[in-house]
């Protein structure tokens, strides 16, 4: 079970800091970033436990901020990993875009703490979204052109 | 009897209706209003190529998109024995839009096989306005998305 901690009441340089080598945030000034914090609710995921399971329908976006996470895809006996997030990279962006049910759970490897962005946060700031839709549509494009290469 | 006003794009130039047109129903576009369709138009560029040669190489470098207005053009990828016809583009496709977003090389070429007109957009016109910009973006995302969705459930079915 997650749990929400709410928005930080004291902005955290480390934090600002740390947002700012995430390539999902290139290009972004401080003040946006600012924006992005504020727009986003913290989560404490317990070892073990979901941000989200499998056919779960969620417009949020997850940056690890400490902690680690599991990307599993049910299999015939049991669950798969097939990704494990790194510390200040996003998950769930896939579903954050199209809105389709989550095809993996995301499954806390120790206990984590992560920002969830929800994607109505960014109908009102339209130079973020603008960079955020951008970079999103760059790391999958890439992710594609790699699945072209091997295919 | 009085004519309906013409309206002018974000460069001042008299609107093309049909284009306008075009443009609405471009699914990379979708969501924009008629008015922010007319301001993307202003900053898009008109490109003319005739039968047989190229809009442009594999390896170019690149960080723009076309719609295809009129004619008829295939998207080419080098092989060791010659090009692999990957697709043909027809009038309100689009082509480039993942160079828009990453700036890589081309990674196909894109042939006219008879004579084309298609609209040239930028990533710097794009973005001269962000809630545009920002609705573009979403829906480039939304593409690719739908492309790597199509091969993780292939490999799911091949592993079921």
């Amino acid at each position: 079970m997650s749990t929400i901690v709410g928005m930080p009441k004291v902005l955290d340089d480390a934090l600002i800091n740390a947002l700012s080598r995430v390539n999902l945030f290139e290009g972004l000034s401080r003040t946006q970033l600012i924006w992005i914090i504020n727009a986003t609710s913290r989560v404490v995921v317990d070892t073990d436990k979901l941000f989200y399971d499998s056919g779960e329908v969620t417009e949020v976006l997850f940056i690890l901020i400490t902690g680690g996470v599991s990307l599993e895809k049910k299999v015939k006996d049991g669950w798969k990993v097939i990704d494990e997030i790194s510390l200040g990279h996003a998950f769930a962006e896939l579903a954050f875009i199209d809105s389709r049910p989550h095809t993996t759970r995301a499954r806390a490897a120790s206990k984590s703490l992560a920002l969830s962005l929800h994607k109505y946060r960014l109908t009102s700031a339209h130079d973020v979204s603008m960079v955020l839709y951008r970079n999103i549509a760059a790391i999958q494009s890439q992710r594609l052109r790699q699945l072209n290469e091997k295919n | 009897m009085t004519n309906s006003p013409k309206m002018n794009d974000s460069s001042g130039r008299a609107v093309d209706d049909s284009l306008v047109t075009v443009l609405g129903k471009v699914s990379l576009f979708a969501g924009l209003s008629r008015l922010q369709l007319v301001f993307l138009l202003g900053a898009t560029s008109r490109v003319e190529i005739p039968a047989d040669q190229l809009f442009f190489d594999e390896g170019d470098s690149a960080d723009s998109l076309y719609v295809f207005v009129a004619g008829e053009a295939v998207v080419e990828k080098r092989m060791p024995d010659g090009w692999r016809l990957l697709a043909t583009l027809r009038p309100g496709q689009t082509v480039g839009e993942m160079a828009v977003v990453d700036r890589s090389p081309r990674s196909a070429r894109v042939r006219a096989v008879t004579s084309c007109i298609a609209i040239r957009l930028d990533s710097g016109g794009l973005e001269s306005s962000h809630e545009i910009a920002a609705t573009v973006y979403r829906n480039v995302a939304a593409t690719i998305t739908a492309r790597v969705r199509a091969y993780t459930d292939a490999d799911d079915r091949r592993t079921e």
